[in-house]
């Protein structure tokens, strides 16, 4: 049987082992799998877990229920979050700062030179040949999705969050109250929309 | 198809700096999470976290008899564990300086030179109780002033190239020689009359 957050909480309070054991038996997995999702590196999502059970652990006394017996989870899934989103902002900025040499020259892997620059706007060019993208990812387009999301209405924002975070048609269609098979048609209807919206707002549409 | 791919992937790298809604997160924990920890990991996090969980109850059980501690420094480190706070937060949260607590806890300010609103404030936000926490602050005094002995005796002592015999013997000297200076240690003016505006502080307003 898992226990109830209310008996976790307990537990850590009261300084036991059980209420380490307990915390890593019921949320570890999940934690992993969130961080895993939006980092897609191990290493990177233990060590979220990590630091993500070890905060909620250290700060467990400041810890109250206030709102509902969902307050735990959302606290501990707030902290993974954060955590996540601090890995993600360290990684664009430490691909910012790479700089190529135009006169550099490096040997591959057979012995051959080649010069890094070239190489990488071949590889650009090829990757944009092959999909072709009809988004080109900026911080401006970011933060127009985020306030489309926003504007939506939320079972539309749950179906698009749902089917996105790769969670079972099944559950989101309970969810919203519609037929699981109408998840999948209104998943791409909305992707549609979304499309439709941003090349609007670009001025392309 | 692959202006789908492109609009997922998108869609997706914007959710993942998101944090999940309660309702996915709903569908997340009755479901089984297609990641999970590695089994390794999971028993060195759990021992991480129960050692963690152990350490702190020692703490508390130290914190339930503050009279026996060494120093008031000993105490606010006791408690800021036990709160799991670095200390800057725990200055920040006290309202006092932060090179205050940090002194404090290394007994290496003379107690009469923190202002007395600090003082104030960390007696109150700490609950302890003001006999308890005089007694401690005229130890912290006393081992403030003890320092230069301490560090006499353990170098005429010259502890580290000796043997283990020979170490514990010269402790026991260290030990024996701080006992009789502090035996003519007398209780200092200028800490009774500081004591005594605490109290009158903390009391009278």
């Amino acid at each position: 049987m898992v226990a109830t957050d209310r008996d976790i909480v307990s537990e850590l309070k009261n300084s036991t082992p059980l209420g380490a054991r307990l915390i890593c038996n019921k949320y570890q997995n999940y934690l992993y799998h969130v961080a895993y999702k939006s980092l897609s590196n191990r290493q990177e999502a233990v060590s979220v877990v990590d630091d993500t059970l070890m905060q909620a652990v250290k700060k467990i006394s400041a810890f109250e229920f206030k709102g509902g017996e969902n307050d735990f989870r959302n606290w501990l899934f707030t902290i993974c979050y954060n955590r996540v989103r601090d890995i993600l902002r360290s990684r664009s900025s430490k691909e910012a700062v790479v700089v190529l040499s135009l006169d550099e020259t490096r040997l591959n892997r057979n012995g051959k030179e080649y010069n890094p620059v070239q190489h990488e706007l071949d590889k650009t060019a090829a990757r944009e040949y092959e999909t072709e993208p009809v988004l080109e990812d900026s911080p401006e387009l970011r933060k127009l999705t985020r306030e489309y999301l926003e504007k939506l209405p939320e079972k539309k924002r749950f179906i698009l969050e749902g089917c996105i975070r790769g969670l079972p048609h099944k559950e989101i269609a309970e969810m919203v109250g519609i037929p699981p098979e109408q998840v999948k048609v209104n998943f791409y209807r909305l992707k549609l929309q979304f499309k439709e919206y941003i090349l609007s707002k670009e001025g392309k549409g | 198809m692959r202006e789908e791919k492109n609009i997922d992937e998108f869609l997706e790298s914007v959710f993942n700096e998101l944090p999940w809604s309660d309702e996915a997160l709903d569908i997340l924990m009755r479901s089984e999470p297609e990641h999970t920890m590695p089994e390794p990991m999971k028993e060195k996090l759990f021992s991480k976290l129960s050692e963690f969980q152990k350490e702190r109850a020692r703490v508390i059980d130290k914190l339930s008899h503050p009279e026996k501690l060494n120093s008031f420094g000993e105490f606010i480190s006791l408690i800021r564990e036990k709160i799991g706070d670095e200390v800057e937060e725990f200055a920040k949260n006290i309202g006092v300086a932060e090179s205050t607590v940090l002194h404090l806890e290394k007994n290496d300010i003379p107690i009469v030179k923190i202002p007395l609103v600090e003082m104030k404030s960390l007696i109150q936000k700490t609950g302890i109780n003001i006999k308890t926490a005089f007694s401690l602050l005229r130890n912290s005094f006393m081992l403030y002033g003890f320092k230069p002995n301490y560090f006499q005796s353990m170098a005429r002592f010259d502890i580290k190239k000796s043997s283990e015999t020979k170490k514990i013997q010269s402790i026991k000297r260290v030990y024996e020689e701080l006992y009789l200076k502090k035996m003519k240690y007398k209780p200092s003016e200028k800490l009774e009359d500081y004591l005594a505006s605490l109290e009158h502080e903390i009391r009278g307003k």
